[in-house]
């Protein structure tokens, strides 16, 4: 490290982190000192390629398996994030819907879960600046609203899609997403590969092909192989930070600290580091997840361009959300077939994801390896359970302008690849752990950013929300 | 024949009937199991063993799991129980994927040729059902 003390440190380098920085960057003097501690080390798309292809790297052991890095109670709940430069970008799949308004308003419009502390609207800007930034491709016509088109041109439709949009409208729209339409940034196009935690032909946006020169702007240092446990807390400020490299004991002092790591690491660090809030590490979860396959009688489902060709609304947002979950669909293009005669093809695929609500039984403690989280998972809610069984009742009229032979109901997934909650945001200490700018209730210098900030758990994909929300704490913030 | 004499073959039969299957499914090998799955899955389509045989063959090779024995278990008993394939889906459908069927727009009456493995960081866009092979102007709602 070049400096014994820094204006800012950033813990992580995904994300909420990346989004951070692009803002605080913009806004600082050319003078600031700005250090990123990030526990894993770059581990280059192509190499990961290379290891996909089945050739040796020697990238492939650097980062730490996700799952060696915490401690699960629950065998029958999996979390899946990965460790290293770029955190989750280098397994997310790409999905970026946003929020729809309501989402932020729970307790107002239904009477459950918490309203968040910001809204729609604060939000809008900086939901158009990040598509901007990921290239996001999309339609002209979503259930949200919008105030400039999205940079890239919607993905294609498969004919059950085309038939859905006919039927239901702004309701059922070419997916919003990250996997390249047109080529841009030195991306390729998205042909549909549906391997996207490693795409193929570098169609998702990550934050290594991001070309948003953060980590290379002069300002920022980064050190690699960083593993930070906790932070000094003295007289409601952060301090210093506390961490590990290369087995020494090391701490480095911040005017400014933000946590970028995954929920479970942010609320670790802050337990490990005396945060007494009670909300710390309590109600962490995540939405859930099941694919229905639908048999059709004499119509195929050929011709997307991505992994998920659409998103459908119509079992998501209404008054039903005051009883059970909304749920958002989304239309698989995997290469799914039917071994059937004739009929290989005469079948969609679409996996409905069930909004949830954090609920305290479902939390994040320490372990005697201070850099190990435990993370206790009792289960998902009975509002997420009864919107499963909704959605059963529902789907075949849903489903009625189809040719429908059969729906078949898979079991839930373990994951969603979504780690919500454990420092959520609220207007007081009384309710959460942050404020609406993820600045921490006691500790006016701490900023805890991604989606561990989340209220109530909307069924669509984090991502995109919780870049919005880093750019939108670092441009009131600074 | 005497109750007695009938009670005893019987009993044998029903012992042997009872062995056998143990015996074979214990002996016979997991890869020739393979070859069975997939050739009865498909059995209404037109694919030469032997094709079957050169994929499971390279199957094996990217997925060392032939000594595995869970792996071999699972095959072997839903080869000879005639269980639906679901459970072995990664090899079965795998195996289709592989070949020239879906390139020949799933026609029938064309014979199933492997091709090699479908593995999408061998052969980026390669899913058989996108705009690549089915172009927006000929899908209609």
């Amino acid at each position: 490290m070049k400096y014994t003390s820094y204006d800012l440190i950033v813990i992580g380098s995904g994300f909420a982190s990346t989004f951070f920085l692009k803002k605080y960057l913009s806004k600082a003097p050319s003078t600031a000192k700005i250090l990123v501690l990030e526990r894993g080390h770059l581990y280059p798309h192509a190499e990961r390629v290379k290891e996909k292809r089945g050739e040796a790297t020697a990238f492939a052991s650097l980062n730490p398996l996700a799952i060696d890095t915490f401690e699960n109670t629950n065998d029958s709940k999996d979390w899946h994030f990965s460790i290293g430069f770029g955190g989750g970008s280098n397994c997310w799949f790409g999905c970026t819907p946003r929020f729809l308004p309501s989402d932020f308003k729970m307790k107002t419009l239904y009477g459950v879960g918490n309203d968040w502390p910001v809204s729609y609207d604060d939000l809008d800007p900086y939901y158009t600046e990040v598509e901007d930034l990921m290239s996001i491709s999309g339609p002209a016509d979503t259930p949200f609203r919008r105030t400039k088109p999205y940079p890239q041109p919607p993905h294609l439709f498969t004919a059950v899609d085309k038939k859905l949009k006919k039927e239901y409208g702004n309701k059922y729209i070419s997916q919003p997403t990250a996997r390249s339409r047109v080529a841009v940034n030195g991306r390729g196009v998205c042909c549909a590969s549906t391997v996207c935690n490693v795409c193929p032909v570098n169609a998702k946006f990550t934050i290594e092909n991001s070309n948003l020169n953060v980590y290379e702007d002069p300002r920022v240092e980064i050190e690699y192989g960083a593993a930070v446990y906790s932070l000094e807390l003295v007289q409601n400020m952060a301090r210093k930070v506390n961490f590990v490299k290369d087995n020494k004991e090391l701490q480095i002092g911040g005017e400014v600290i933000a946590l970028g790591t995954n929920p479970f690491f942010n609320a670790n660090i802050l337990l490990n580091s005396g945060d007494t809030n009670p909300h710390t590490g309590k109600g962490v979860g995540e939405q859930l997840g099941m694919q229905v396959h639908v048999y059709l009688d004499d119509m195929q489902s050929v011709g997307g361009s991505t992994w998920v060709n659409a998103n459908g609304y119509m079992l998501y947002d209404g008054d039903h959300r005051k009883d059970y979950a909304a749920c958002l669909m989304e239309s698989s293009n995997e290469p799914f077939f039917r071994p059937e005669s004739g009929k290989w093809r005469n079948m969609a695929s679409f996996r409905m994801v069930f909004e949830d609500l954090p609920d305290p039984d479902n939390y994040i403690s320490t372990t005697g390896d201070r850099l190990k989280p435990k993370v206790h998972f009792k289960g998902h809610s009975e509002y997420t359970l009864k919107g499963v069984e909704a959605m059963k009742k529902s789907l075949p009229k849903v489903l009625s302008c189809l040719p429908v032979e059969k729906i078949i109901y898979k079991d839930a997934y373990p994951s969603e690849a979504h780690i919500l909650g454990a420092t959520r945001m609220s207007n007081s200490a009384a309710g959460g752990v942050v404020d609406k700018l993820l600045i921490h209730h006691q500790y006016r210098n701490l900023f805890v950013l991604g989606s561990g900030s989340f209220t109530t758990f909307s069924p669509a994909n984090p991502t995109l929300t919780l870049s919005a929300l880093s750019m939108y704490s670092a441009d009131h913030a600074f | 024949m005497k109750r007695r004499n009938f009670l005893k073959f019987a009993s044998i039969g029903a012992a042997a009937l009872a062995v056998l299957p143990g015996f074979s499914l214990y002996y016979a090998s997991s890869r020739d199991c393979a070859v069975d799955l997939i050739l009865d899955e498909y059995k209404f389509l037109k694919i030469g063993r032997e094709e079957v045989v050169k994929y499971v063959d390279d199957f094996y090779k990217l997925h060392p799991v032939e000594e595995s024995t869970p792996w071999q278990m699972k095959i072997k008993i839903h080869h000879y129980f005639n269980i639906a394939t679901v459970r072995s889906e990664m090899l079965v459908k795998g195996f289709l994927l592989s070949t020239n069927f879906f390139m020949n727009k799933m026609d029938e009456t064309k014979p199933v040729e492997y091709i090699s493995l479908y593995n999408p960081y061998k052969q980026p866009c390669a899913n058989p059902f996108s705009f690549m092979y089915y172009p927006q102007q000929n899908i209609s709602s």
